[in-house]
């Protein structure tokens, strides 16, 4: 392997070339038209043209990626988190173009891709299910259902076998009130999806979300990086990771983690993936699904146990053997990650676009941030809004909380709306500092939320100075992301100066 | 200088806000927000950051995002804007603000002028459209000196007030 396309864009592209290069090798990246000045189009060392910014007709178009590789040179190919990342025919094409893919089998991602299979293999596996009761019958339904609700036990779910997205969904806390639930959900079923058969299912009150990293070489060695909790989430998308749980113990891990390897066996699973869990109050913990690909949140887990899980991928896919075993792992410190994203979480967390006018990424002891974004960079409506993660470290899960949040305050980002505020709000309050998590949480304590900035009188007076700053020149972008300066010291870098200055000499 | 701001787009209330640099300390100003005077650095902006776009303000500090709202338009000129478009006094052109073609309305800034270590605005006078600007930032004038040439548009609509 001597040479990779990273077929993905943004922070997750920045962090894949930059792992690339320090293994020694040369990085091609891809770029749709919308993203012909992002970081990531100029921190390769070739970059190519997908076509137009629509996903389809660029980072989501296996032949024109595959086109990219031949053209390049490349042999290796990552694609990074979504787009094609869980796309069992993409790995299987690139194999067969003779491309190293850089993740699990096409076959792993294949069954760990399908809802039921992957449950079927998970189950087989010893891993435990959100306990469930299937019929294809209403009849039957009718008349077993309340002895099958009593055995799984109340609160129980009533849910559309079907479906997804809470149509025909209900929950149901007592006997009495389980036929009539039965029937409105059927017909609510029937109506969504054409097909009113319903299953029932344990309900799960105040579950945390928590899952388990996985490596695995091509020689039958595995490993777990043990557990992330991920509970804080708005619209069932994650927005703070954290690493270790609060709620995870030393033999809740353990459990847990033998569960992950056993499924990852299960499916012979090789490079990074990620196992996740439903983990109930009382600590009983559920399959949900696995992840196929590298993590989002992946950096929380490289803080706490020292390895670069994106320089173990490349390194698994070029034939080496795990460097490491499960004895030398630990977890050393906390780690937390925050999502920043274009949203605004005023208005129901709606994606946003403009120009980046004003950006400072602050650094310093304990603060990582993995950033795809770059001043006066267009923010566009065509992919996921996620601009950079916010990542801190700590000796303990308190230090950490302290660097988060001050990395929330000192993060500067101008132009685009932006979740900071939101972050830092979540990150200070009581229940997260408690730990008392899971993944109702933003809509039980933050579903009002609105930016509670009272603009002062000495708000005011910052604004004009700004402004005169502004008018005067002063606060041009570089100026502010660095300091004011005086007039004539504004011109002191050499980038800055239009006298003929050159590198090597003058003109 | 001064400025007119609302502290929120819906807010009817105009607040004035008057900056005059401290000339025995350089970097210093006095800001007088209706009764509150402040006296701040320049290099607060190490910690906050400002941005305006038309008139949207977003201004950062402490961690907080301020929104706040130039009401400017809403304003007549102020006798200390002369809306005279020769230079008053001698100086030096530090910011030109607007090109030619450009419409502005009555009291927009068009040009800033830095003299015996103070700032001038230049304001437009009337609306109307930018035809010559005769001047360069940077540029040393004389008192007296032509340097914006403004054609009256009467056919152009004052706009009212931005809702933010």
């Amino acid at each position: 392997m001597h040479k990779l396309l990273i077929a993905n864009r943004g922070e997750i592209a920045v962090r894949i070339i930059r792992a690339a290069h320090e293994l020694g090798l040369r990085a091609v990246a891809v770029y749709a038209e919308a993203d012909r000045d992002a970081p990531h189009t100029h921190l390769a060392d070739e970059a190519y043209l997908l076509g137009p910014p629509e996903p389809a007709q660029s980072y989501l178009d296996s032949a024109r990626l595959l086109d990219v590789a031949r053209r390049s040179g490349a042999d290796a190919v990552h694609p990074g988190y979504g787009f094609l990342a869980e796309n069992a025919a993409f790995a299987e094409d690139c194999r067969r173009a003779g491309l190293t893919y850089v993740g699990p089998s096409a076959e792993a991602i294949r069954q760990m891709g399908s809802k039921i299979l992957s449950k079927q293999i998970a189950e087989r596996a010893g891993v435990p299910m959100v306990p469930s009761y299937h019929t294809s019958d209403a009849a039957t339904l009718a008349q077993q259902g309340p002895e099958a609700a009593e055995r799984l036990g109340y609160p129980i779910l009533v849910k559309a076998s079907a479906g997804g997205g809470g149509k025909g969904m209900r929950l149901v806390e007592r006997p009495a009130d389980l036929l009539p639930a039965l029937e409105a959900g059927a017909r609510e079923a029937q109506q969504a999806f054409g097909d009113a058969t319903l299953m029932l299912e344990k309900y799960i009150p105040r579950p945390r979300h928590i899952e388990v990293q996985i490596l695995g070489d091509h020689f039958g060695n595995r490993v777990h990086l043990f557990e992330r909790e991920c509970s804080i989430q708005r619209r069932h998308q994650k927005i703070i990771e954290e690493t270790p749980s609060p709620a995870v113990d030393v033999a809740l891990r353990q459990v847990l983690t033998s569960a992950a390897l056993r499924l990852a066996a299960a499916v012979d699973y090789t490079n990074a993936g990620t196992v996740e869990f439903l983990v109930g109050p009382d600590g009983a913990f559920y399959f949900l699904e696995m992840n196929t690909r590298l993590q989002v949140e992946h950096p929380i887990t490289e803080l706490v146990t020292g390895i670069d899980i994106v320089h173990q991928q490349l390194r698994i896919a070029r034939g080496e053997l795990l460097a490491f075993t499960q004895e030398q792992l630990s977890q050393r410190g906390h780690a937390i990650e925050c999502r920043l994203y274009a949203e605004d979480p005023a208005h129901g967390f709606l994606p946003a676009t403009g120009r980046i006018r004003v950006l400072r990424e602050p650094t310093g002891p304990g603060r990582r941030i993995d950033s795809g974004i770059a001043l006066h960079q267009d923010v566009t409506p065509y992919y996921d809004p996620i601009l950079a993660k916010l990542i801190s470290y700590g000796a303990t899960r308190q230090e950490a909380l302290l660097r988060m949040q001050a990395l929330l305050r000192d993060y500067t980002i101008l132009g685009v709306t932006t979740n900071r505020q939101f972050l830092l709000d979540v990150i200070a309050s009581a229940g997260f500092a408690a730990g008392d998590t899971d993944t109702a949480f933003l809509n039980r304590h933050f579903v009002d939320w609105q930016p509670t900035a009272t603009v002062s009188d000495e708000i005011l007076a910052l604004a004009a100075l700004g402004e005169l700053l502004q008018r005067r020149g002063q606060l041009t972008s570089a100026l502010t992301a660095a300091a004011p300066a005086a007039p004539e010291a504004v011109l002191t870098t050499p980038w800055q100066r239009y006298d003929g200055w050159r590198i090597g000499g003058s003109v | 200088m001064k400025f007119a701001y609302r502290r929120s787009a819906t807010d009817e209330q105009t607040v004035e806000v008057d900056i005059v640099p401290l000339p025995e300390r350089r970097g210093t100003y006095r800001v007088t927000v209706g009764e509150h005077v402040f006296e701040l650095d320049e290099r607060l902006f190490h910690r906050a950051a400002f941005l305006k776009q038309a008139d949207d303000i977003t201004l950062q500090f402490e961690g907080r995002e301020y929104r706040i709202f130039d009401a400017s338009q809403r304003r007549r000129a102020t006798p200390t804007h002369t809306g005279d478009l020769r230079a008053p006094m001698a100086g030096k052109i530090i910011c030109v603000l607007v090109q030619p073609g450009e419409h502005v309305k009555t009291g927009a800034t068009l040009l800033i002028l830095e003299a015996m270590k103070m700032e001038q605005q230049i304001t437009a006078p009337q609306d109307g459209v930018v035809t010559r600007v005769l001047c360069r930032e940077g540029d040393q004038v004389t008192a007296g000196t032509e340097l914006v040439v403004l054609e009256e548009d009467s056919a152009f609509p004052t706009r009212a007030a931005s809702p933010g």
